[in-house]
């Protein structure tokens, strides 16, 4: 059984990671929860996972590989949009993917020691129809919106397999992020 | 002839640390993954620091560390891993390899930069 307090602290690290993984630096980014997928449009979805043996989580990036889009992730990675090739963009979403996920790894590692991450995998969106094969027990639904971006959209959904209870104060939130720690 | 061997499998990443340091005035390498880090050192013995990801295909940046003191003998080069990896076992074995530092992804070049400077001798 997943407790509404280990729901609760699924969303608000993911949350947390979507704010600083997705957006250009010093960028104000809102994240919002939906009630369902029905106003999500984007056709293509970066899929990653992070597991323990209590757990497995999905995390889906939505997009859709258009203008405004591109020009997004260019803006993130300081260069020119039109001088950005196919490869490069999607390595840029695929990057973006795993920056977020990576961050909610290393969060949710101080409640799950033993926890791994994939690696980022580009699908068609339609696959997340098949959600409920995974027997999921908790899913939700994220609007990302960043100023002069378009709105991008993420899923969660969690299958567990024993009861699990954890919660995530405040005081928990934010890291030391890109701080060299020497031995 | 290279001061600093970036090894990441995202060109994404790859790019941001290539340019940030050499706009810094750093001569910089790339490598795409553990094994091509391996051919790159070996190629270039100005290397005095590499940073590298963890989690790569073909071949890791930990199992990559410790060929380069193993199999490379190469005993003096700095390296700092530059991951969104944060395990306390995942450090430990890069100490275990002779790793000098790490670092937690998103890269922030600004924080770091004096360090590797210092590293490298520039």
């Amino acid at each position: 059984m997943l407790t509404q307090s280990a729901k609760d602290g699924f969303d608000t690290l993911l949350m947390q990671s979507l704010k600083s993984g997705m957006a250009p630096s010093g960028a104000q980014v809102e994240v919002s929860t939906l009630a369902d997928d029905a106003d999500i449009p984007e056709k293509k979805m970066v899929v990653l996972t992070v597991s323990s043996y209590l757990f497995r989580l999905m995390v889906m990036f939505y997009f859709t590989p258009d203008t405004a889009t591109r020009a997004h992730f260019a803006r993130i990675n300081n260069i020119d949009a039109t001088e950005m090739s196919e490869q490069t963009f999607m390595d840029a979403i695929a990057e973006s993917g795993n920056l977020c996920c990576g961050i909610l790894n290393r969060d949710l590692g101080n409640f799950f020691p033993h926890i791994g991450m994939s690696t980022p995998n580009v699908i068609d969106s339609n696959c997340a129809a098949y959600l409920q094969t995974l027997n999921c027990q908790h899913v939700r639904h994220f609007a990302v919106d960043m100023d002069n971006s378009p709105r991008f959209h993420v899923t969660l959904s969690v299958s567990v397999y024993a009861d699990i209870d954890f919660a995530v104060s405040a005081d928990e939130l934010g890291s030391d992020t890109g701080e060299l720690e020497l031995f | 002839m290279a001061q600093i061997l970036v090894v990441d499998d995202s060109s994404t990443v790859r790019a941001e640390v290539g340019d940030f340091l050499k706009k810094n005035g750093l001569d910089v390498a790339l490598a795409v993954d553990g094994r091509d880090g391996l051919v790159k050192l070996k190629g270039d013995p100005s290397i005095k620091l590499v940073v590298s990801d963890v989690n790569m295909p073909n071949m890791d940046g930990l199992t990559m560390a410790e060929k380069i003191r193993s199999e490379l003998g190469n005993a003096s080069v700095n390296i700092i891993m530059l991951t969104t990896e944060n395990s306390p076992i995942m450090k430990e074995r890069g100490k275990a390899a002779g790793i000098k530092g790490w670092i937690v992804k998103p890269f922030k070049g600004d924080a770091v930069l004096a360090t590797f400077k210092k590293l490298v001798g520039a």
